[in-house]
């Protein structure tokens, strides 16, 4: 009698964790986390359980309209990739504040977002989509070279493939549908400007409310490791003021473009010679970000989020920190293995500026391989300035061993800052 | 005061948790390796060993110091452990995961998944938004003096003895939906004197429809109500209003026959002599309805029985059927016996032949003579001794279709018991994802053959009659075609309901006289292809 009613929240693997969401969440409403049926789900069914109020999908909409109806939620939200739309279509079935399905829909499709981009003049970077193997000799010549291949919906954990030539051509269209995949597309792959130890693309935070979009936050990325590898972020980005004001710009146009109208949104901006250039935009907030936020401003950015689902409108962006703080992903290996081994945590912790190590898999884990943006750990620390950051995880990433097995070979492997 | 101890085993139970010795009371759980696996372990150590914490409390005090701060904090202030859940018995089968049993508060005794069947009546319910679908009635008139202590005790023998009776739902809790049994569930009972038989007839209406306009809330047990108007003299009158999700007709009989049996047994002091309905049923039910619900072969077999043009205009199906027009058409005991014989002549169950003759019927009212598409009830009560005693929902409704309405009775009804054999091994594949993955309904009218044999056994009873049967159902199909045997109150025959928005009174009449005719010409010579001409 009298439960105020729930922040439901769609949860699955993302950007945010269960703990960061219950943290975030704390105060403004209980917690309803409303659930896919998925293995990660699966396994962190007990920590969700004690965190709020579960909710399991049916996975079918009329059914989950029903059961989120009962739940009668104040606002809704997602901080995965993978249930936006689902979140989309609950939003419009209670009446709430979130992306509509339209929106979701063009959000997680990356050719309907390039048209869109391309129509509202925003940016126009040729893309071609690739739904079966007869399409891609089209595409590919309508795009040119070199071009970069995706996935239409969601991120690149299963692959994204750079073509430079011919032979790069012929060795990714083998794989493009040999497994379950969905459709891919075919984009102009953007060339970055020089950027000296730092990555050349950097990501935007906005929030939308009522009153229009808010930049909360550009955060500079570490160099990716070929082709397409994250290795993790900082704030502030290094960037100049003019390249600043020009990237959130650039972020704020697409955000509208595409329709959004509440929420907190992740864009990915490129830094070419000839200025700043959509690589994608996400309806959710960046993997990793509130966590480097809280520690670099304070600023809670499932928060802001969950005030946004709540109807509240965007709150002031964080002042800009004094310092550097970074984070630092370990990628796991490209071999298929399992992880006999992670050594150097109590050592790299030890060091001055380095605040936290922590493993994201456990000894006998196995991991599938690949190229994706799979990460061993988290490396959490701060600096005085940007090049005191280079230098210090120059020194502590050797410090970290992992060592793997594939069963017929022992090798280890310590993270590493691409150049 | 030098180490204090709740720091010292906290930080123990961290260090070990993490797997390291250097974790020092300051750190942060998270940045020294922590997560959310190892936060629920951590809580859960350090609750057995005296120092109540909730998850979220780690979460927000991430650090040792921080923690026995707030542990200290609570025990003064009187702290809030989180509730160390778990049923007492039940659920062994092993069909209800582990940590859904842990999470189960403690007034459930037992609990098994929600049954598909079950689900899918629910969410249909609920997109119906009427408070009267699949709310069932049923009352009689008992001749016996009401005894409210006696009653209410026969009431609670009941429900220890059908747990269906103490049961609710939670689709959304846990991993999978759940039947949750509870332990003590008060008796649903409503009682009030009457002088008079028209002031009982006024007290039932009234409750009845009081009942009809209040939804039977499924996360909420019991999911049924009791109503006795007592009087005039020793007589009185029972109603008893269920939600269909906790049982089937066959089910709903048995409730009324078994209490007034407890009821009988205490007026007169003896034993009530009714066996113990086997538990296990209802877990076999869900392990049997699980073999089929994913099945590819079950789901492709009944869409090729309902995948064919509707009977009815769809045009008009904004909304489920509001079934709420009566037919009824009486028929001597002598025409079943008859038809009966001519079935085993034509080497069919009865039912079939029935069904041929409803199907014909069907196929003239709606002027189609190919393609005929019925529902029918079909059975899926585990096979076990006295399963029949248990109460459940164990009735599926499914589409058959037959290709064409030409031929003889006997040839007609071979072709449906085939249909019905080849439909066994799918049987308990449920209407509602059958419906589902049709994306509209299967059929438009539903066929039933009941047998309540049940009923029967009231009249071995010492102290009381029973009569003045009546009830109410409604299901969502636009036409539903009872041809029934025995049934209290009415006897032997035809009874139809049909949402009159849907089929015009003139169609079900002239599907009534077509049944009747059917039957009788079948009862005649199951091998004539019947009288009436076919094309039209």
């Amino acid at each position: 009698m009298g439960e105020p009613a729930p922040l439901a929240v769609a949860y699955d693997e993302g950007a945010v964790s269960p703990a960061e969401i219950a943290v975030g969440v704390a105060g403004l409403a209980p917690v309803a986390f409303v659930l896919p049926h998925s293995p990660h789900v699966r396994k962190l069914r007990p920590v969700l359980s004690r965190l709020g109020r579960v909710v399991q999908l049916t996975g079918r909409p009329e059914r989950d309209a029903v059961l989120l109806r009962r739940l009668a939620p104040a606002g809704v939200l997602t901080f995965s990739e993978s249930l936006l739309r689902v979140t989309a279509g609950l939003a419009r079935t209670l009446g709430l504040p979130h992306h509509t399905p339209e929106v979701a829909e063009v959000l997680t499709d990356k050719y309907r977002q390039r048209e869109r981009l391309a129509a509202a003049g925003v940016d126009t970077v040729r893309c071609r989509p690739v739904p079966d193997v007869a399409a891609w000799e089209a595409a590919l010549s309508a795009v040119g070279l070199p071009a970069v291949v995706k996935p239409v919906h969601g991120q690149g954990s299963r692959g994204t493939f750079a073509v430079h030539d011919r032979a790069d051509a012929d060795r990714v269209r083998s794989r493009l549908f040999d497994g379950p995949e969905d459709t891919w597309v075919v984009e102009e792959l953007l060339r970055g400007r020089p950027s000296g130890p730092f990555g050349d693309y950097v990501s935007v935070e906005t929030a939308t409310g009522p009153d229009g979009t808010e930049v909360l936050a550009v955060t500079g990325k570490h160099p990716l490791t070929p082709p397409f590898r994250e290795t993790g972020q900082f704030w502030p980005a290094a960037l100049p003021h003019e390249d600043r004001e020009a990237v959130s710009d650039l972020a704020v146009r697409a955000v509208t473009a595409l329709g959004v109208t509440t929420g907190v949104c992740h864009t990915e901006v490129k830094l070419t010679p000839g200025g700043p250039r959509i690589i994608e935009v996400n309806g959710r907030l960046g993997g990793h970000l509130n966590e480097l936020s809280r520690r670099a401003c304070g600023v809670d950015l499932v928060r802001v989020a969950a005030l946004l689902a709540l109807g509240a409108p965007p709150p002031p962006a964080p002042a800009p920190p004094g310092r550097v703080y970074f984070q630092f992903n370990g990628l796991a290996p490209v071999r298929p293995g399992r992880l006999r081994a992670l050594t150097g945590g109590d050592e790299i912790r030890r060091l001055e500026g380095i605040t936290g190590h922590r493993p994201y898999v456990r000894p006998g884990d196995d991991l599938p391989g690949g190229v994706g943006s799979v990460f061993m750990d988290l490396l959490t620390g701060d600096a005085p300035d940007h090049p005191a950051m280079v230098e210090l995880l120059d020194r502590a990433l050797p410090l970290l061993r992992y060592e793997f097995t594939d069963g017929a070979t022992t090798w280890v492997e310590s993270p590493r800052r691409a150049c | 005061m030098e180490p204090e101890p709740t720091t010292h085993a906290l930080l123990a139970i961290f260090q070990e948790e993490i797997g390291s010795d250097l974790i020092g009371p300051d750190d942060d759980f998270y940045a020294v390796g922590g997560d959310s696996l190892t936060a629920v372990r951590v809580v859960t150590r350090a609750t057995e060993q005296g120092m109540p914490l909730r998850l979220i409390d780690l979460l927000m005090n991430p650090s040792v110091h921080e923690l026995a701060e707030h542990v200290r904090a609570a025990a003064t202030g009187g702290g809030d452990p989180e509730e160390a859940g778990g049923p007492g018995t039940h659920s062994e089968s092993g069909l209800v995961a582990p940590e859904d049993r842990a999470a189960m508060p403690a007034g459930v005794r037992d609990a098994l998944p929600a049954s598909a069947l079950q689900t899918g009546l629910i969410f249909q319910c609920e997109m119906a938004e009427d408070p009267g679908l699949y709310h069932d009635l049923m009352g009689l008139r008992v001749t016996a003096p009401y005894r409210e202590d006696l009653f209410r005790s026969a009431l609670r023998e009941l429900m220890a003895r059908h747990p269906a009776l103490r049961s609710s739902f939670d689709l959304g809790s846990y991993s999978e939906s759940m039947q949750l049994f509870w332990g003590d569930v008060t008796e649903p009972l409503e009682a009030e004197r009457v002088g008079t038989a028209a002031e009982a007839d006024v007290a039932v209406s009234a409750w009845r429809d009081a009942q009809l306009s209040t939804t039977l809330d499924w996360e909420r047990a019991p999911l049924f109500r009791c109503h006795v108007a007592a009087g005039p003299g020793d007589t009185f009158r029972l109603t008893v209003a269920i939600h269909h999700a906790i049982m089937d007709g066959w089910s709903f009989a048995t409730v009324l026959v078994d209490l007034l049996t407890l009821y009988d047994a205490l007026l007169t002091g003896t034993g009530h002599g009714l066996p113990e309905p086997p538990a296990a049923a209802a877990t076999e039910f869900v392990r049997l309805e699980r073999a089929v619900v994913d099945s590819p072969e079950a789901a492709a077999f009944w869409r090729a029985q309902c995948d064919v043009p509707p009977l009815l205009d769809r045009e008009r199906y904004g909304r489920p059927a509001d079934a709420s027009g009566r037919r009824a058409a009486a028929l001597p005991q002598g025409l079943f016996a008859d038809l009966r014989a001519r079935a085993a002549e034509a080497r069919v169950p009865l039912k079939s032949l029935l069904l041929a003759v409803h199907c014909r019927a069907l196929g003239r009212i709606a002027g189609r003579t190919t393609d005929v598409v019925t529902g029918v009830v079909v059975n899926g009560r585990p096979e076990m001794p006295d399963a029949d005693r248990v109460v459940g929902l164990f009735l599926n409704t499914v589409p058959l279709r037959l290709p064409s309405v030409s031929g003889t009775w006997a040839g007609l009804a071979r072709t449906l018991w085939e249909t019905e054999m080849a439909s066994t091994p799918h049987r308990r594949h449920p209407l509602a994802l059958i419906e589902e993955d049709l994306g509209r309904r299967s059929f438009d009218a539903a066929f039933n053959f009941t047998d309540f044999h049940v009923y029967r056994r009231l009249s071995a009873l010492g102290s009381l009659s029973a009569d003045g049967w009546w009830d109410r159902d409604k299901a969502s199909h636009p036409l539903s075609c009872d041809f029934t045997l025995d049934y209290p109150g009415f006897g032997s025959g035809l009874l139809v309901s049909f949402d009159p928005a849907l089929v015009t009174e003139e169609r079900v009449d002239e599907y009534v006289a077509l049944a009747v005719g059917g039957l009788r010409d079948a009862a005649r010579d199951v091998h004539s292809a019947g009288t009436e001409p076919l094309d039209g």
